[in-house]
């Protein structure tokens, strides 16, 4: 049997994560996988799945608008992708010889690091025109700054070591990878924010599946968890892309960062047998 | 000489816009497909209660299953649809480059997808 109340609030859950999550520029992935174990009890390494098959329908998303809008460099996110999804490989199946305690611990420490950085600015490094013939280099129409932005893809070993960190967090945690990928391109490979956001987004979707397939033989995909999740996050990004830039997202910020840090506590916790409601 | 070069850039320019617009739709079809058939099988799940399952069979048999309206089996084939979806943005990717004779890129793009398909094997096992 199903209680269908469950389901309905994991989708409602799946909701709040999404909207909280493109107002302040997180995929939903940190957010859900603490709610879906704290909140729901859920065992972490389905609540993980189920973040992996939610990240995948975020991701996509909103990929499919920065591409059409063509602020993602497909050919940088290719070159990229060949890291992420080996690192997500590995990710996904150390996941599974790793205790749900120690699982606990580990998601509870990035969650307080993604935290921390959300109240850093997000800043560029120097942005270098392409040449013409350059086929990584990217270009992008500014609507804001009302130009066309090209720029040079530097240093191409530091985004390959980043993706693939990026993708070990993926595989092992179910989140985007968001965190270590943007900063690896604006600061290590001089990208500008807007290409750097899209072309991860871009990324997220395939690095997610290198390991998807992994936890669903491993019957680690609740579909009954997994689905609502799924269509709530979704639900609640697209809300979230259309409300975020009406409102002031300073003091929502504080606040999620408040409510993580303290989710953290909790999945830190409980790695040492400790639960806290 | 650089009049060809030139004509050349703008081509490729062309086919990137296009394959820019190509992968907007797969990533948007793929997406509203899979959402479209979990809510179908949530749905009928809703009037037959008694088919939740919390657990997931080999895909083969789990596709069969929903051809025939098992509520579990449509649920998971919809969850199945958004796993493949990045995979199949992969293949129209492959098929872009190797349209703008960007060789480079396919082998790159074919890298990527043998990663993912070294994945599904690892996961059989």
């Amino acid at each position: 049997m199903v209680s269908f109340a469950t389901f309905l609030g994991i989708t409602v859950l799946g909701v709040a994560a999404g909207l909280l999550g493109a107002m302040v520029g997180l995929g939903g992935g940190i957010l859900i996988v603490p709610l879906l174990t704290l909140v729901f009890r859920e065992p972490i390494h389905n609540s993980i799945g189920a973040s992996i098959v939610a990240v995948i329908a975020t991701s996509s998303a909103a990929a499919s608008t920065y591409v059409g809008e063509g602020f993602s460099n497909i050919r940088l996110g290719m070159t990229l992708e060949t890291f992420t999804t080996i690192g997500a490989v590995v990710g996904g199946l150390v996941a599974g010889y790793i205790s749900k305690n120690v699982l606990s611990g580990i998601f509870g420490t990035v969650m307080i690091l993604v935290a921390i950085t959300l109240f850093r600015r997000k800043s560029e490094g120097k942005i270098i025109p392409k040449d013409p013939d350059d086929r990584l280099g990217g270009s992008y129409h500014d609507p804001y700054l009302h130009k066309d932005v090209t720029y040079k893809v530097r240093n191409i070993p530091i985004g390959l070591v980043a993706s693939f960190l990026a993708g070990n967090l993926s595989g092992l945690l179910g989140v985007g990878g968001g965190v270590i990928k943007v900063p690896a391109m604006t600061l290590g490979m001089g990208i500008p924010v807007k290409a750097a956001t899209a072309t991860s987004n871009f990324m997220i979707g395939v690095t997610a599946v290198a390991s998807a397939f992994i936890y669903y033989s491993r019957g680690m995909i609740d579909p009954l968890v997994a689905a609502p999740t799924a269509i709530g996050v979704f639900l609640g990004a697209r809300l979230g892309a259309r409300v975020a830039p009406r409102i002031h997202t300073r003091h929502l910020l504080s606040i999620l960062v408040v409510v993580m840090l303290a989710m953290a506590v909790q999945m830190i916790l409980k790695a040492f047998g400790i639960e806290v409601r | 000489m650089s009049n060809e070069n030139a004509k050349a850039a703008a081509e490729r320019k062309r086919v990137d816009v296009d394959l820019n617009q190509i992968l907007h739709y797969v990533l948007l079809v793929g997406v509203m497909a899979s959402i479209a058939v979990m809510l179908l099988g949530l749905v009928l799940l809703f009037f037959n209660p008694g088919a939740a399952s919390h657990h997931t069979g080999p895909i083969v048999a789990t596709v069969v299953a929903a051809f025939h309206g098992n509520p579990m089996a449509i649920i998971t084939v919809g969850i199945l649809l958004l796993m493949m979806t990045p995979a199949i943005r992969v293949v129209t990717c492959i098929i872009g480059f190797l349209v703008e004779r960007d060789w480079a890129y396919t082998a790159i793009a074919v890298a990527v997808a043998l990663v993912l398909t070294f994945s599904i094997f690892v996961a059989a096992e």
